[in-house]
């Protein structure tokens, strides 16, 4: 369960709860803060909240522009590295939970083959920070 | 002692606040005066991976992070304190306060089932 404000023991699930906030404000987000997991076409994201260690991750998906449906919150410790089984089933647990909530399986408002960030969060939201190297 | 809670929720906000300020100087600075990342490198007399690393997210930044990075596109932030009860709208952090109903700028929503998960609009 992604009781994102249930755990008020530790700093860290308060700086999840402030990063939280600055997206519900409208606030500047980029994908350090919310980033689409490879392959795309899964439709799984992540909400980071990296300090204090260890970082905490959202995982969840968008049922529209600018909703963020947040699934399962968990230590990055726990999830292993990139493709790790552990991660992969995270995306499992995800889409379980997304099931069992009743959302909408197919995402009508995206291209799955064409993924634009600015798709997803309409405002306020860059994939990166415009600035030549 | 211990660290309260809401206290922490309002320093990470405020973290990020800072954050898309300074970063929305730069990125005007890099419009308007064609300001590059190894330029502000340069000027501040850093490695671009670092100031890469500074760009991407503010998880690692202090005060002189700030500073460093507005004094290297020839700027700096204008400070005023407010009182929260000077707001008209109140900006301290009550999840009480959230009104349920109000799908844009809920924070917290259950949605069905058994499963439960959370829903957080941005805007």
């Amino acid at each position: 369960m992604a009781n994102w404000a249930a755990a008020r023991c530790c700093k860290g699930s308060a700086a999840l709860v402030g990063d939280i906030g600055h997206f519900v404000e409208g606030g500047y987000v980029n994908d350090d803060l919310i980033k689409q997991l490879v392959p795309e076409k899964s439709e799984h994201w992540e909400l980071r909240s990296r300090k204090p260690k260890p970082s905490i991750r959202v995982l969840g998906r968008f049922a529209l522009p600018d909703v963020f449906v947040g699934t399962r919150t968990q230590p990055r410790t726990l999830l292993g590295g990139m493709w790790s089984p552990e991660f992969e089933h995270e995306k499992l647990v995800c889409e379980q939970h997304w099931k069992a909530a009743g959302l909408p399986e197919g995402m009508c408002f995206t291209d799955n083959l064409n993924f634009e960030y600015e798709k997803y969060i309409t405002q306020n939201a860059s994939r990166k920070v415009k600035l030549p190297k | 002692m211990s660290y309260p809670f809401e206290a922490a929720v309002f320093a990470e906000r405020n973290r990020n606040r800072v954050y898309e300020i300074v970063v929305k100087m730069i990125e005007e600075a890099a419009r308007k005066n064609g300001v590059k990342r190894k330029d502000i490198a340069a000027k501040i007399g850093r490695s671009e991976p670092q100031v890469s690393g500074w760009l991407k997210g503010p998880s690692n930044w202090t005060l002189d992070t700030v500073s460093d990075l507005l004094w290297s596109i020839d700027a700096e932030m204008d400070y005023e304190g407010v009182f929260h009860s000077d707001r008209a709208i109140q900006n301290t952090y009550n999840e009480s306060k959230v009104p349920k109903e109000r799908a844009r700028g809920a924070m917290i929503q259950e949605i069905s089932g058994d499963y439960e998960v959370q829903v957080a609009v941005h805007g």
